[in-house]
C-alpha cells in the first residue's frame, strides 16, 4: 500500500511540475520584449520554489562576450547582474563547460568550481548546459543540503533550460533588431489595438442596425393601425354611421396588429435563440471583460474608472454576450455623461454586490445627471438624449435584463451624476459549484 | 367635398396603402392606390384636369418617392406632391423640400396633419390648373387674331400710343383704333393694363410686333 501511495505522490509531483513548465512556457511565449527579463526571473523563482532549491541561476554570454545572468536566491536577491558584480556562483559557472547534465547529490560530487568557493554553501545541484552544450552557459539549481534529485526534477530542469535559452535567444535577437523591425513590432501592436477598436465598433453598430430595422419594420404596421383606427372613427362618427366600412377598417386593423406582433415575435426569438447558451457567470468577470474592451474609450475620454467588486459574489445565469452588451451600453453612456462635463472629476464607478438573492451591478457617473421628466422615459424605445441617438440602447438593455429575470433602473445620485442599477437573480447555492465561464 | 379632388396614394406596403385610402374616403376624398411609382406613371392621364395630389412614400423599391416627384413635375399638368415617410429620413426630407414638395409628413400621421397638408396641396394643384387653363384660353384667343391685329397688340402693350403705332405700321391712326378695339374685344380684356397682363402671361416679347424701322430707331 505504501509503495502505491508513494507512486501516487510522485505522480502528482510530476504533474505539478509539468503544469508549472506549461505555465512558464506560455508566459515566456506571450511576454513582449520588455517583459522577457521579468518572465525569466519569475520562471527561476517558481522552479526554485517547486524543487525546494536554494538558488536558481542561468548564465550565458551575449553577442559582445559579456556574461549575462539571471539569479534567484531563496533569501531574496533576484535579478539580472553582470559579471563585474562578482557573484561567486557566476564565477564558478564561468569556468564550467558541460556537454551533459550534471546531477550532484552531495558536496563531493560537485565540480571543483562549485565546491571550492566556501561562501556558496552549496552541497547539491543540477547543472544543465544550454542548448545541449552548443551554447556557452548553464542553468543551475542548487541546494545547501545534500539531496538525491529525483529524475522528474532533473527532467524538469532540463526542460526549463530549453525554455529559458529560447527566451534568452529571443531577447538577444530582438535587442539587435534594427529600427525597421522595431517599427514593424510597433505596427503590429497598432494593428492589435485597431482590431480591438473594430470589434467594439462592430458590436455597437450591430445594435444600431438592429434598432433601425426594428424601427422601420414596426412603423409600417403601426401606421396602418393608427390610420385604420382614425378611419373607423370617421365612418362611425356620422349622422348615419357607415358600419360596413367601419368593420372593414377594424378587420384590417386586427391584421396589422398581428403583423406588428410578428415583428416583435421575431425579435423575441432572436433573444430566445441564445437561451441554451445561458451559463453560470461571475458578475465581476463580466465587468472586468467589458472594462477591458472599453479601456481605450475610457483613456481617450479621460475617464477615471473605479471598480468595486464584492468578494465571493454568487454566480448568475445568463448569456455572456448579451449581458456584456448591457454593461457596455451602460458604461459607454456613463463615459459620455462624464466626458461632457466642463470641470470636476470624470469618474465612473462600477460596483458589484449581492443583496437579497440578487447580484447588483451599479454604474455610477459624475456627470450632469438625468432630468426628472426624462428619468421616467429613459428606457422607452426611441427616447434619446443624444443628438444622433436612436433611442434603442437602453430599451434593448431592459429587454435583455428582463429576459434574464432581472431588473434595470436609473436614478440620480445624491451627489453629482446618475446611477444605473442592474440586478440579476443569483443562482441558488446548490448551483454555485457549476463550471464558470470566463 | 363638393369639388372633385383626386388623391393618388403610392406605397409599397399594402396595409398602409389601404388604410390611408380608407381614411381619405372616410373624409370624402376620391382616393386611388398604387403599389409602386411605376404603376402611377403608367396610368393614362384624364383629359379633364381635376385637382390632384400624389401622396407618396419616400423609400420604395424601383422608382423612389423623390424620382417620382421629379417625373411628375415634367407632366403637362403637374399634380401636387406630398411625401409620407418613416421617421428619420432627414437627408431625403431636405431634398424633397428643395424639389418643391408641398409637404412632408411622418408616419404614422395624425389625421388633422394629413388633411391640413392635403388641403394645402389641393389648393396648390387647383391654382396650377387655373393658371394652365387660363394660359390655354389666352393662346386660343391669340390664335383668332389676324396678323395685323397681332402686330397692333404687340405695339400697344409695349407702351406706344396710337399715333406712334400708326406711324410704325405705316397706317392711319383711325385704322389703328379699329384694330385695337378688335384686339381688346377678341381677347376679352377689360382695360389696357389687363391686356398688358395677358401679354405678360403669354410671354409675348415687347418688340414682337415692331417692324425693323422702329427697331433701328430704338437702337439709334
Amino acid at each position: 500500500m505504501q509503495a502505491v501511495s508513494g507512486n501516487q505522490a510522485q505522480r502528482s509531483e510530476s504533474s505539478r511540475l509539468f503544469a508549472l513548465l506549461q505555465r512558464i512556457s506560455s508566459e515566456l511565449i506571450r511576454s513582449a520584449q520588455g517583459e522577457l527579463a521579468r518572465a525569466i526571473d519569475g520562471a527561476l523563482a517558481d522552479m526554485g520554489q517547486a524543487l525546494s532549491a536554494d538558488r536558481a541561476l542561468i548564465a550565458t554570454r551575449d553577442a559582445n562576450g559579456n556574461v549575462v545572468q539571471y539569479a534567484w536566491h531563496r533569501n531574496g536577491t533576484n535579478g539580472r547582474r553582470s559579471t563585474s558584480d562578482g557573484d561567486p556562483l557566476d564565477l564558478a559557472l564561468g569556468g564550467l563547460q558541460l556537454e551533459d547534465t550534471l546531477v550532484c547529490d552531495n558536496r563531493k560530487r560537485l565540480p571543483v568550481t562549485l565546491r571550492a568557493p566556501k561562501q556558496l554553501k552549496i552541497s547539491s545541484a543540477i547543472v544543465v548546459p544550454l542548448n545541449g552544450g552548443k551554447t556557452e552557459g548553464v542553468l543551475a539549481l542548487a541546494a545547501k543540503s545534500p539531496r538525491s534529485w529525483r529524475p522528474d526534477a532533473v527532467a524538469a530542469t532540463e526542460r526549463l533550460a530549453d525554455l529559458l535559452s529560447a527566451g534568452l535567444e529571443r531577447m538577444a535577437t530582438q535587442s539587435s533588431l534594427g529600427k525597421e523591425q522595431a517599427k514593424r513590432v510597433h505596427a503590429e501592436a497598432e494593428t492589435l489595438k485597431l482590431r480591438d477598436q473594430l470589434a467594439h465598433a462592430g458590436r455597437v453598430s450591430m445594435l444600431g442596425e438592429l434598432a433601425a430595422s426594428l424601427a422601420h419594420e414596426l412603423n409600417q404596421p403601426l401606421t396602418a393601425i393608427y390610420t385604420n383606427a382614425q378611419a373607423a372613427q370617421r365612418f362611425l362618427d356620422r349622422s348615419r354611421p357607415d358600419l360596413s366600412e367601419a368593420l372593414n377598417a377594424l378587420h384590417d386593423l386586427g391584421q396589422d396588429c398581428r403583423r406588428a406582433g410578428d415583428v416583435l415575435g421575431r425579435l423575441r426569438q432572436m433573444f430566445r435563440r441564445h437561451e441554451t447558451e445561458r451559463v453560470p457567470l461571475g458578475a465581476g468577470v463580466l465587468v472586468e471583460h467589458v472594462l477591458m474592451l472599453l479601456h481605450e474609450d475610457a483613456v481617450a475620454r479621460g475617464v477615471e474608472i473605479k471598480l468595486d467588486v464584492e468578494p465571493d459574489l454568487p454566480l448568475v445565469r445568463g448569456d455572456r454576450v448579451q449581458l456584456e452588451q448591457v454593461l457596455m451600453n451602460l458604461l459607454v453612456n456613463a463615459f459620455e455623461a462624464v466626458a461632457g462635463i466642463p470641470s470636476g472629476p470624470k469618474q465612473v464607478t462600477v460596483r458589484a454586490y449581492a443583496r437579497d438573492g440578487f447580484v447588483e451591478v451599479a454604474v455610477l457617473d459624475s456627470g450632469k445627471g438625468i432630468a426628472r421628466n426624462e428619468l421616467e422615459r429613459i428606457f422607452e424605445p426611441f427616447f434619446t438624449r443624444k443628438p444622433n441617438g436612436m433611442g434603442m440602447g437602453l430599451a434593448i438593455c431592459r429587454t435583455i435584463v428582463e429576459a434574464h429575470g432581472g431588473r434595470i433602473s436609473a436614478d440620480n445620485r445624491s451627489e453629482r451624476g446618475a446611477v444605473f442599477e442592474l440586478s440579476l437573480p443569483a443562482l441558488p447555492a446548490a448551483d454555485q459549484s457549476e463550471g464558470v465561464e470566463s | 367635398m363638393s369639388e372633385d379632388v383626386k388623391v393618388c396614394v403610392v406605397d409599397d406596403d399594402e396595409g398602409v396603402r389601404n388604410a390611408i385610402s380608407r381614411l381619405l374616403k372616410a373624409a370624402g376624398y376620391r382616393a386611388c392606390t398604387y403599389a409602386s411609382a411605376q404603376a402611377l406613371l403608367s396610368e393614362p392621364r384624364p383629359a379633364d384636369a381635376v385637382p390632384t395630389v400624389v401622396l407618396t412614400d419616400l423609400r420604395m423599391p424601383g422608382i423612389d418617392g423623390i424620382a417620382l416627384a421629379e417625373q411628375l413635375a415634367c407632366e403637362a399638368v403637374p399634380p401636387a406632391v406630398v411625401f409620407l415617410s418613416a421617421h428619420g429620413d432627414v437627408a431625403a426630407t431636405v431634398r424633397a423640400m428643395k424639389d418643391g414638395a408641398v409637404d412632408f409628413l411622418e408616419k404614422p400621421v395624425r389625421e388633422d396633419d394629413l388633411f391640413e397638408a392635403l388641403g394645402r396641396a389641393v389648393a396648390r394643384s387647383r391654382e396650377q390648373i387655373v393658371h394652365l387653363q387660363g394660359l390655354r384660353d389666352l393662346r386660343e384667343k391669340v390664335a383668332k387674331l389676324t396678323p395685323r391685329e397681332r402686330q397692333v397688340f404687340a405695339l400697344v402693350v409695349s407702351g406706344l400710343i396710337n399715333k406712334e403705332a400708326a406711324w410704325e405700321l405705316g397706317i392711319s391712326e383711325k385704322t389703328i383704333k379699329v384694330h385695337r378695339a378688335r384686339v381688346v374685344e377678341k381677347m376679352g380684356a377689360r382695360s389696357l393694363p389687363d391686356l398688358v397682363r395677358m401679354a405678360g402671361r403669354l410671354a409675348i416679347p415687347l418688340d414682337a410686333g415692331i417692324p425693323p424701322r422702329a427697331q433701328a430707331r430704338a437702337a439709334g
